[in-house]
């Protein structure tokens, strides 16, 4: 089995498709996020910790993980019946179950954790991209998990291992065998397989998901960070920040002055309460993981662009991403931002972002008026 | 879950862990023991195929129905095969008729992929007119008593009331589609069997009887077949350190060849096709 072997959509046979994440993407949720896996795009939004309803499915010692995956009418080809198949509703019941083990549940008993996943354009792999978009939902909710579990599936297609299949492969594959892994607590919280595989065959699959969680993993902790990176250029934590410039700009204001301090306060607060997901909680079996790599690892990001942009994954060792990949990388991912904006930047319903829009000030005028507004009805 | 129940099942669960430390279960079998097997064929005059599957106190029974049905657009000359399985209020208390539930809508989903990816059936002999009219196989579960995994015993029905399946023969005059007075029988090409791992504590029993399945962590099932794995699910509100799912699945691979060898002898007229 040689690793030389060309997919038909020319990836080698351990190479992830172009994975994008993209977290706090709508407003009304806790937390939400966006994953384009290939041409799958699933949207994933998290609801609670709240009351359980009904009331007898709550369990007294510890919050319910309810997980809904659906497809969107449109997602497939041909029209999908809006009702859920059975196929969506083991799905939801699997996934539920495989976050059990993930989210700290025994934090709130007699609650639920709603996990609403839809998926909107599906092309294989639908179930491990509304994995990487729920754990990345989740973290970006704030509820703590002992490690940011990552989903991929590997199967075989004519007769080779390959990681990540796609609709066709799927289709005409001969095994397909998703995962949900959690790589620093090294566990398997999700397994499904079906096909023909030999022993042989499974062992090489199943090593070769491991890999490639870890650098889906790797994707959703830096969409992750990208956010809190933005919203502390966007309050102007950092010392040497522009923002602050901002705030002196808005000192005619005696009220707004108030405001920015308490703001302020705020954001302290949130930077201490932000969350670190990959870092276990609690439980005694979780190992440590070095969270200060990565805080080294935090570059100055622009705050215009912070989309994740994933390049085929060649760290891993495992493959060469083919030279003639790069010049189209670049065409392909200006298409994917056009495409996203149907979604608001996330951080937006903080603060309009300063790259972003020209009549900036204007915004922040309103955005003070609002406050204003709300002063006086206070008083 | 009640706060009862709770207890019930923390003191319950100290009890079967303790005993599992020394290799012992509540019904005293070993870790790797499945309970003992019984299976009857033939049990439903109605079908074309059926059977009752007996684990220990577990008990399902299956129905196989062929009937005339139109092929898939992406599959003209084959015939279809559906597997369907009813957690019925026959067999636990817990189980209301209705829509199905999600754990039986799993039940039947792991089966059918079994059965499916097992390719036990050519099912391009179940073609009558190319394009036109196959035979649609029907594979029904019913639980009539849960005590425990019924995974396992879904699958061991399925396939011995597919062994004892027979067709009618038919003849094609003018593209009417006449049924003969005879039979054939479907020719299997292999013998999937699913073996089903539970997780309690730092403990994995076989075949979980129903107090160690519903205190356990969580389970894994593995379909084998001779020479392969066709299907495998994880359920159950824990997880699995990913070196346990290999040794649990070459554990599995051994047990299902130990169970393959015993049903055998049960089923008299099992063939294979060459």
């Amino acid at each position: 089995m040689s690793d030389s072997y060309v997919r038909p959509d020319g990836r080698g046979t351990k190479q992830l498709r172009d994975l994008k994440v993209e977290v706090g993407i709508l407003d009304r949720a806790e937390g939400s996020a966006r994953v384009d896996l290939g041409n799958n795009i699933a949207v994933a939004s998290v609801y609670g910790p709240r009351e359980m309803h009904p009331k007898h499915a709550a369990r007294s010692d510890r919050a319910v993980m309810r997980v809904n995956y659906r497809m969107a009418t449109f997602s497939v080809d041909g029209y999908k019946r809006s009702y859920p198949s059975r196929r969506e509703k083991e799905i939801s019941k699997v996934l539920s179950e495989a976050y059990e083990s993930v989210v700290l549940t025994k934090n709130w008993p007699r609650s639920v954790i709603d996990v609403h996943i839809e998926i909107f354009q599906s092309d294989g792999g639908t179930r491990t991209a509304a994995s990487i978009a729920i754990t990345a939902a989740l973290a970006d909710a704030g509820i703590p998990m002992r490690d940011l579990t990552g989903g991929i599936a590997s199967g075989l297609y004519e007769d080779h291992v390959v990681l990540d299949l796609n609709g066709q492969e799927d289709m005409k594959g001969t095994g397909d065998m998703p995962i949900l892994y959690s790589p620093s607590v090294d566990e398997i919280s999700l397994f499904q397989l079906d096909g023909q595989f030999t022993f042989e065959q499974f062992k090489e699959a199943f090593n070769t998901s491991k890999t490639g969680i870890r650098d889906v993993v790797e994707v959703i902790q830096n969409a992750l960070k990208e956010k809190y990176l933005l919203i502390r250029e966007q309050y102007g934590v950092d010392d040497e920040d522009d923002e602050d410039q901002d705030y002196d700009d808005e000192d005619d204001y005696d009220e707004d002055e108030e405001d920015e301090e308490e703001e302020e306060e705020e954001d302290e607060e949130e930077e201490e309460l932000t969350p670190v997901p990959s870092e276990p909680i609690g439980e005694a079996h979780s190992t440590t993981v070095a969270t200060d790599e990565e805080e080294e690892e935090v570059t100055p990001v622009t705050s215009s662009n912070f989309v994740v942009k994933q390049t085929p994954t060649t760290d891993s060792g495992l493959d060469e991403t083919p030279a003639e990949e790069k010049p189209s990388e670049e065409t392909e991912d200006e298409s994917k931002e056009i495409k996203n904006t149907w979604f608001n930047k996330p951080g937006a319903e903080l603060r309009p972002m300063k790259s972003n829009s020209t009549s900036e000030e204007d915004d922040d005028d309103s955005e003070n008026v609002m406050r204003d507004i709300e002063y006086s009805q206070e008083e | 879950m009640s706060d009862f129940e709770l207890i019930v099942n923390s003191i319950e669960r100290d009890h079967i862990e303790k005993l599992l430390q020394d290799n012992r279960r509540l019904d005293g079998r070993t870790k790797n023991e499945f309970r003992d097997i019984k299976i009857e064929t033939d049990v439903i005059g109605t079908a074309n195929g059926s059977a009752i599957v007996h684990m220990g106190q577990t008990k399902v029974i299956c129905g196989v129905k062929a009937s005339f049905g139109s092929p898939w657009d992406d599959s003209p000359k084959e015939g279809a095969l559906f597997v369907g399985f009813e957690t019925t209020p026959l067999s636990a208390p817990e189980y209301r008729s209705g829509p199905p539930q999600p754990d039986a809508i799993e039940y039947a989903r792991v089966t059918d992929r079994l059965i499916r990816e097992s390719d036990i059936i050519d099912l391009e002999r179940l073609c009558i007119i190319e394009g036109e009219k196959v035979w649609q196989l029907n594979v029904d579960i019913y639980a009539l008593d849960d005590f425990g995994n019924l995974f396992d015993a879904a699958a061991l029905a399925a396939f011995a009331a597919l062994s004892t399946t027979k067709i009618p023969e038919v003849e094609v005059v003018n593209g009417e589609v006449n049924k003969l007075e005879t039979t054939r029988p479907l020719q299997l090409s292999s013998f999937p069997i699913s073996v089903t791992t539970y997780k309690i504590g730092d403990h994995f029993v076989v075949d979980g009887e129903l107090r160690e399945e519903q205190i356990s962590d969580a389970r894994i099932t593995f379909g084998l077949t001779e020479n392969h794995i066709v299907s495998g699910q994880k359920g159950g509100f824990g997880a699995f350190k990913s070196d346990k799912v290999i040794e649990i699945l070459k554990n599995s691979i051994k047990i299902a060849s130990d169970i393959r060898a015993k049903v055998s002898e049960q089923l008299p007229d099992l063939t294979f096709a060459e």
